[in-house]
């Protein structure tokens, strides 16, 4: 038995129940919604046990043999001061217990952060495999930005922060506003021309999906093409040692590939990613290597043998 | 110039930038980003420059306390983002530099105690209902209560503490009498229940074998209590986060100790 822990609210995790379940994988299913709002929590660090409680039904820790976590710092959306306050003490606890215990988590919640801030995460992970990614800048300063901007051949800007931003083409129009970087900075980027690259990987396996789109970010328009890729040994090897390293079964890894030359250039891996499109697209190979990953009971930590069930309290 | 990011509000910083200006060492206090100028650059290969003024001054080293803040402003994550990546990428010293694991080098205790193969600690428990419970079986433990929301501390557990379950708690059970606090600062450690800080003998392997730990994390200005019982060694609690109050018996030692790292 495996437990689910995320929010019905989200298609990712709605999607990923889905594909459990219509693979038989008994499932018992922790909203961190209705947790947060009226649940009861007990995690014991040293004897390694939980519960949960939601309306008089009991989620007994003891009883499950992995879990799949997708867990989202839900605490901004809350209705009130304490409502905040009770949700993110909630998410923290639950973040730290689901990193300690000694069962399969995919994902467990602590580990690689810096996708939260974008430059430096490109940057130790582009140096450590040897991978190319595109030119940066990170500034508050104008002049440090147009100084930037003339040495490349187009460019690129959007937030340096995880908090959703669309990439968009410097315009000459956007040099007449760039003194409002003083007040909020700005990551600029050279320009790669060529279509983007979606890898997903799942343990040892990874499927890559290129994306021809007519925008800068394909992620703002439809009618892009999706096609699926090989992917070159180098890039295969270290999205492959990418999840070892920060101990993430599934990540979802974007490059952009510079259509002249054929590089690819790095751009940033998500721990949470959405990729249910990608996974439709593929024939559900990425829900079928999730489901296969947790009945494979890999990654062990402190070694309990473990069952499960929800039971009323 | 040192900077020490932090809130305004943060006395412990207040009271380092006091420090510093005693001995003339020019010494900003601020999380305030536009008050900076700043450019990191990278190139293809993951080749990092970074320009960092406040005014006319460079900033050549940095204390980092954190952005705690309860704003959740896009603004707010843009700023938190950007520091880190700056002081990640920062040539000079840092204190408690940012990592890939981190903006402070959160290093939970039990992560260590893996590491060193010591003991888990007597009881950790976070809860938001009725923890008192699991502590009431062992009246030799201490239970001190610290906040998941913010990881500050609240108090020992005793029989009318006023909780409710509106919140998750952390609950950490330990025996008092065998228990010691350090204070790791810069390269230097001070044993917290020493008047003068200094760290008994028997300690000093411990220490040396924990301070490298952290150091993988960067972690290099924390609160570490450490449990000494029969068993063997038990890391109770550790804290990116020292507060003044916890070493300003040794306050000069210690603030000397960092500002020596920040020279390094």
């Amino acid at each position: 038995m495996i437990l689910c822990i995320g929010t019905m609210a989200d298609q990712t995790f709605c999607h990923t129940v889905r594909a459990l379940m219509s693979k038989n994988m008994k499932c018992d299913i922790l909203d961190i919604g209705l947790l947060f709002l009226s649940g009861d929590i007990h995690l014991s660090f040293h004897d390694i046990d939980a519960s949960f409680c939601i309306n008089h039904l009991k989620y007994d820790f003891s009883n499950y043999k992995g879990m799949y976590a997708r867990l989202v710092d839900i605490s901004a959306q809350a209705s009130s001061p304490a409502l905040q306050k009770r949700a993110s003490s909630f998410y923290q606890a639950l973040r730290k217990f689901l990193s300690h215990i000694d069962i399969p988590v995919l994902n467990p919640p602590i580990g690689d952060q810096s996708n939260f801030t974008k430059l430096y995460h490109s940057v130790a992970i582009a140096s450590a495999n040897n991978w190319l990614m595109p030119r940066s800048c990170l500034t508050n300063n104008a002049e440090t930005a147009t100084a930037f901007i003339e040495k490349c051949n187009g460019v690129i800007y959007k937030g340096c922060s995880s908090v959703k931003t669309w990439a968009r083409k410097l315009a000459p129009e956007d040099l007449e506003r760039i003194e409002l970087i003083t007040k909020c900075p700005v990551l600029f980027q050279e320009l790669v021309t060529g279509p983007d690259v979606r890898i997903h990987v799942v343990g040892e396996e990874a499927f890559a999906e290129k994306i021809l789109s007519s925008s800068v970010d394909y992620r703002t328009i439809k009618g892009n093409q999706y096609e699926s890729i090989d992917i070159p040994p180098i890039i295969k090897e270290g999205c492959l040692n990418l999840v070892k390293e920060t101990a993430t079964p599934f990540l979802g890894i974007d490059f952009k590939i510079e259509q002249n030359s054929n590089e690819w250039y790095f751009l940033e891996a998500n721990n949470l990613p959405c990729y249910q499109g990608y996974d439709v697209r593929s024939g559900y190979k990425i829900s079928s290597a999730i489901t296969n990953w947790l009945k494979r009971n890999k990654y062990k930590r402190y070694g309990k043998d473990k069952n499960l069930s929800c039971v009323p309290a | 110039m040192v900077l020490i990011l932090a809130r305004k509000d943060d006395f412990t910083a207040n009271m380092l930038k006091d420090h510093f200006k005693n001995l003339n060492i020019p010494c900003v206090l601020s999380n305030q980003m536009n008050k900076f100028q700043f450019g990191l650059t990278a190139d293809c290969y993951g080749e990092t420059w970074l320009s960092l003024q406040y005014g006319e001054n460079t900033i050549s080293s940095i204390i980092n306390r954190g952005m705690a803040t309860d704003e959740d402003t896009f603004n707010n994550s843009e700023t938190t983002a950007a520091w880190w990546s700056v002081m990640a990428s920062f040539k000079g010293p840092v204190i408690n530099r940012p990592s890939r694991l981190g903006f402070l080098p959160f290093v939970e205790s039990n992560v260590i105690t893996k590491q060193l193969n010591y003991l888990q600690p007597a009881r950790i428990v976070y809860s938001n209902t009725a923890a008192e419970l699991a502590f009431e079986d062992d009246p030799l433990l201490t239970c001190n209560i610290h906040s998941a929301y913010n990881n500050k501390y609240l108090g020992h557990l005793v029989a009318d503490s006023c909780l409710n379950d509106d919140e998750a708690y952390k609950f950490t059970g330990f025996n008092l009498d065998n228990t010691h606090s350090f204070l790791i600062a810069g390269d230097d450690h001070y044993c917290l229940s020493h008047p003068e800080g200094i760290t008994s003998p028997e300690f000093e392997p411990v220490l040396t074998d924990i301070k490298t730990e952290l150091q993988k994390y960067n972690a290099n200005f924390y609160y570490l209590v450490l449990e000494d019982t029969e068993q063997g060694y038990c890391l109770t609690h550790t804290s990116p986060f020292p507060s003044y109050e916890l070493y300003k018996h040794i306050a000069d030692q210690v603030e000397h100790s960092l500002y020596k790292y920040l020279l390094s």
